[in-house]
């Protein structure tokens, strides 16, 4: 395998590795809790700029031109951290907005006009985070290494890898434990889990900071690795593609949302980024998003539960012994007579 | 005016009061002046005609409504304010009257949630390993197993609630509700489009719950089964109490029969 | 004054695409994430099939025409196929953003990434009013949405179908007591809806001067600001939205900054969204039955 080929490979599983984990963050929104969260892009980018604020030291040098806010240079892992504790933070007016439980579709409509609304006000305000053209030459973590662009991408992707260990240790532990039961309850019914004495806010509000920190910890690895972020690299439409990866893939599992997101932004968007581009510059693009409407209209008709759908949880009594073989037949006895 | 009945004069005090509700939707007044008790071990009925303000009443003990005046007090606690979930939380557990089963979550998955919200659920504990929950949720599905051996369902434990029929759905929410360890059953027409043998197999199961202790308010049109169950019972009409008693005293006040019990 | 006319002149914009959007809205109760790709592609279809023609009573006819049509297949037939299936509201609202993105980047893929262009005509003034000037495209895009409100109006109100479809955005049992079948007035809604929102594309293709295959997108927002805020399924009060939002966008445009002229109405609707969804003037919460 030729080196260059080496090198797109292992970028893509870079890729892969910083969308599975903002995937994982939105299917905890979507897949569990049951918030329509369509204004997750936000996250992402949350967690991109504050990532690269806190690690570009001073705003307005002679050397970058751009304005921001806050502006210094701390150790990369940190300002990695700050970028999904931002998502996390953000999470919470956000949950503002979920605990009206509005209509399924107006939800979605009110999170994407937020996120239009947070992607123009960024655009135009030059002061906050260098406005249109958006941040440009963040330090890269174990920036002072001396080593090849090549080896780069491998020290990038254990670190993106690391993070997905983290986020799966994160999603994984939600989901097969009790508190995932809860979520899926409360994606069920809010009103029956309030009958039985839990708290819908309460719990809705854990998911979203989980998932929100997922989705600013992705910005932040993106920012890190593309060195740069700016309005146009989170439109609203973003989100669908995420949406898609959940869709297709499947809500609701791990295991599901990852085949998804192999497929959506790496399958689609990625790895045909390298074929042959025909017609003018950009035409490719537009087939892609043509493509990813029409695999979320296919698989919603088709296959609304995705290519791997959640898993059935079967439970058990642990002490299968006399108890466990005499019940059956006690019931089937009693059933008989009525 | 009210029928003065020997059980309404003892009353001043039970396990539920509500003390004058009264609760109105978009300038209709649903519910006007409601008064009653609900005394200890018994299944109280809460009959009246369609409108009459029953389901109301409900929403406005369990929390779901907030009355424009009166009070409800459960077991000595003011909890006319509570949010649902806090109402629960002290062992007044509800029903709903469109079968209200986590459809995606298996029997089982629906009776765990029945149980009382512990430790176990908390984020600290799903970020640990497996050991840290794995027991408590090992008794409670033991438990779940012995309550569906009891209802004679434990051959669908592992089904998706939502594929089960309309009377076993409400079967699944009353199991669900006795493992919250309820003081305080709040039914809300729990035979409802229920085929009679299921509904009489209901029956049997509320009257042996009772028989052990168990409280309980039940709102029903089925006037058999309330005769067979209730005592006293509350009527309802126009958003207020026409009377109370049991069925027999009940049948013999002429405006009951003519605003409900009469054909 | 310049905000009062030109707020005039977005307002009888917003004003045609508001009540397409909500008549369909009211009727169907599927919120349509689509309808700005509507828009757009009633304009590529006038514009191409006229010939770039600036003639705006051609324009108007032609793109109401496509906007029908394209309005009928998306939303009747596609969506409604969904909806017939059993699909709610957030995987309406899925379906609805991926035909969207379908039909614009459709457009794009076929022509390409280039802003199209009327050739400049004669824009000369018509109305002036205390030194601020409206040209005679401007001052017709005002009288045809007056006239449009009118016919709206007059329809609703006297029509059997117009009786129809306010029965329907009511309750949607009533239909049958009106006498005529649900099917066809969902199919007048989308019509309709399409044909008001082909007149708007029309006149805001020509009225800018220039359009790329997202035009439709912001645009379609703040006409749904106006139909929100006026309360979901009330023609009258979209008309009003548009007048509230026609003047914020202006008087933002002028007091804060031209950017800000967009973003002022989109925070208006998020507030309506979450805060008072009903509207206005509506007097039900949204909560009713989907159909399409």
């Amino acid at each position: 395998m030729s080196q260059s080929t080496v090198y797109y490979l292992s970028g893509l599983g870079i890729l892969f590795f910083i969308n599975l984990v903002a995937v994982w963050g939105l299917d905890l929104h979507f897949g569990f809790a049951g918030v329509n969260s369509f204004a997750f892009i936000v996250f992402q980018a949350v967690g991109a700029y504050i990532t690269g604020v806190f690690s570009l030291g001073r705003a307005n040098t002679p050397v970058t031109f751009e304005t921001y806010i806050l502006g210094v240079h701390w150790p990369w892992p940190l300002a990695l951290l700050l970028g999904g504790i931002a998502g996390a933070v953000l999470a919470v007016p956000v949950g503002w907005i979920a605990v009206r439980r509005l209509r399924g579709d107006y939800q979605a409509m009110a999170m994407l006009v937020l996120a239009l609304i947070a992607n123009s006000l960024i655009a135009a305000e030059t002061g906050w985070f260098n406005g249109a053209t958006g941040l440009e030459s963040v330090p890269q973590p174990f920036g002072n290494l001396n080593v090849s662009l090549y080896d780069y991408h491998w020290v990038f992707l254990a670190l993106a890898a690391i993070c997905g260990v983290v986020s799966w240790w994160i999603a994984r532990g939600i989901a097969r434990s009790p508190l995932g039961r809860s979520l899926r309850a409360l994606r069920e019914s809010e009103s029956a889990l309030a009958a039985l004495g839990r708290d819908p806010n309460r719990l809705r509000t854990i998911a979203l900071v989980a998932g929100g920190f997922l989705g600013g910890l992705s910005g932040g690895l993106l920012i890190q690795y593309v060195q740069a972020w700016g309005p146009a690299s989170w439109l609203y439409a973003e989100t669908f593609l995420f949406f898609t990866a959940i869709i297709i893939g499947g809500r609701g599992n791990l295991l599901g949302t990852a085949l998804g997101t192999l497929l959506v932004p790496i399958g689609i968007v990625e790895v045909t980024r390298e074929l042959p581009q025909f017609g003018y510059p950009g035409e490719f693009a537009d087939f892609q998003w043509v493509a990813i409407g029409a695999l979320m209209l296919v698989f919603l008709w088709f296959r609304p539960h995705g290519l791997i759908p959640e898993r059935k949880r079967v439970l058990r009594p642990r002490d299968d012994g006399a108890s466990g073989q005499e019940a059956p037949a006690r019931a089937l006895a009693r059933g008989s007579q009525r | 005016m009210k029928l003065e009945t020997p059980a309404r004069r003892r009353a001043t005090t039970g396990l539920l009061e509500a003390s004058s509700l009264a609760c109105s939707f978009g300038g209709v007044r649903a519910v006007v002046d409601v008064s009653f008790f609900v005394q200890p071990g018994t299944i109280t009925g809460l009959i009246g005609p369609n409108g009459a303000g029953k389901s109301t009443v409900i929403d406005l003990i369990s929390g779901r409504a907030r009355p424009s005046a009166g009070r409800v007090r459960f077991d000595g606690e003011d909890i006319t304010a509570s949010k649902p979930h806090e109402v629960a939380r002290r062992g007044l557990i509800r029903t709903f009257q469109k079968a209200n089963v986590f459809n995606r979550l298996t029997v089982v998955e629906n009776l765990l949630m029945g149980a009382p919200e512990w430790e176990g659920e908390r984020l600290s504990r799903a970020l640990g390993p497996r050991a840290w929950w794995r027991r408590g949720e090992d008794e409670r599905v033991s438990r779940a197993f012995e309550v569906m051996r009891r209802f004679e369902l434990e051959h669908l434990a592992n089904h998706y609630a939502g594929s089960l029929s309309g009377g076993q759905k409400r079967l699944v929410e009353l199991m669900r509700a006795m493992m919250a360890g309820p003081k305080l059953l709040l039914l809300d027409e729990p035979m409802a489009g229920v085929n009679p043998t299921l509904a009489l197999s209901i029956c049997e199961r509320l009257e042996e719950l009772r028989d052990e202790g168990m409280t309980m308010l039940m709102v029903e049109h089925e006037l058999r089964l309330v005769e067979r169950l209730c005592d006293p019972i509350v009527v309802m009409a126009h958003g207020s109490v026409l009377a109370e008693g049991s069925m027999a005293e009940l049948q013999a006040n002429e405006q009951v029969v003519d605003a409900y019990l009469g054909d | 004054m310049t905000i009062v006319l030109f707020g005039l002149y977005s307002a009888a914009l917003y004003a045609i695409g508001g009540v397409g959007f909500t008549l369909q809205f009211g009727v169907t109760n599927v919120l349509n994430l689509a309808y700005g790709s509507l828009i757009t592609s009633s304009i590529f279809v006038e514009y191409y099939l006229t010939g770039h023609s600036t003639n705006l009573w051609l324009a108007m006819l032609v793109g109401g025409v496509a906007g029908a049509v394209l309005s009928f297949v998306v939303g009747f037939v596609v969506v409604g196929a969904f909806v017939r299936r059993g699909a709610a509201g957030f995987s309406i609202a899925m379906v609805t953003i991926g035909i969207s993105l379908m039909i614009q980047y459709t457009l794009e893929a076929i022509q390409g990434p280039v802003v199209n262009a009327y050739a400049s005509s004669n824009r000369s003034t018509l109305l002036s009013v205390a030194g601020v000037n409206l040209d005679s495209q401007q001052v017709t895009a005002i009288l045809v949405a007056v006239v449009l409100m009118v016919v709206v109006h007059l329809v609703l109100r006297l029509t059997k179908l117009g009786l129809a479809m306010r029965a329907t955005a009511d309750d949607v049992s009533l239909t049958r007591v009106s006498g005529v079948s649900p099917a066809r007035v969902r199919a007048l809604a989308w019509l309709a809806s399409g044909a008001l929102c082909g007149i708007c594309g029309a006149l805001l293709g020509i009225g800018i001067g220039t359009f790329d295959a997202a035009i439709g997108n912001d645009f379609f927002i703040t006409a749904a600001a106006a139909a929100i805020a006026g309360g979901v399924g009330k023609p009258y009060g979209a008309m009003l939205g548009a007048l509230i939002v026609g003047i914020i966008t202006q008087a933002s445009s002028a007091i804060v900054s031209p950017a800000f002229s967009s973003i002022s109405a989109w925070v208006l609707l998020v507030a309506f969204l979450i805060l008072r969804p009903q509207g206005i003037f509506a007097t039900y919460a949204a909560e009713r039955e989907i159909v399409a």
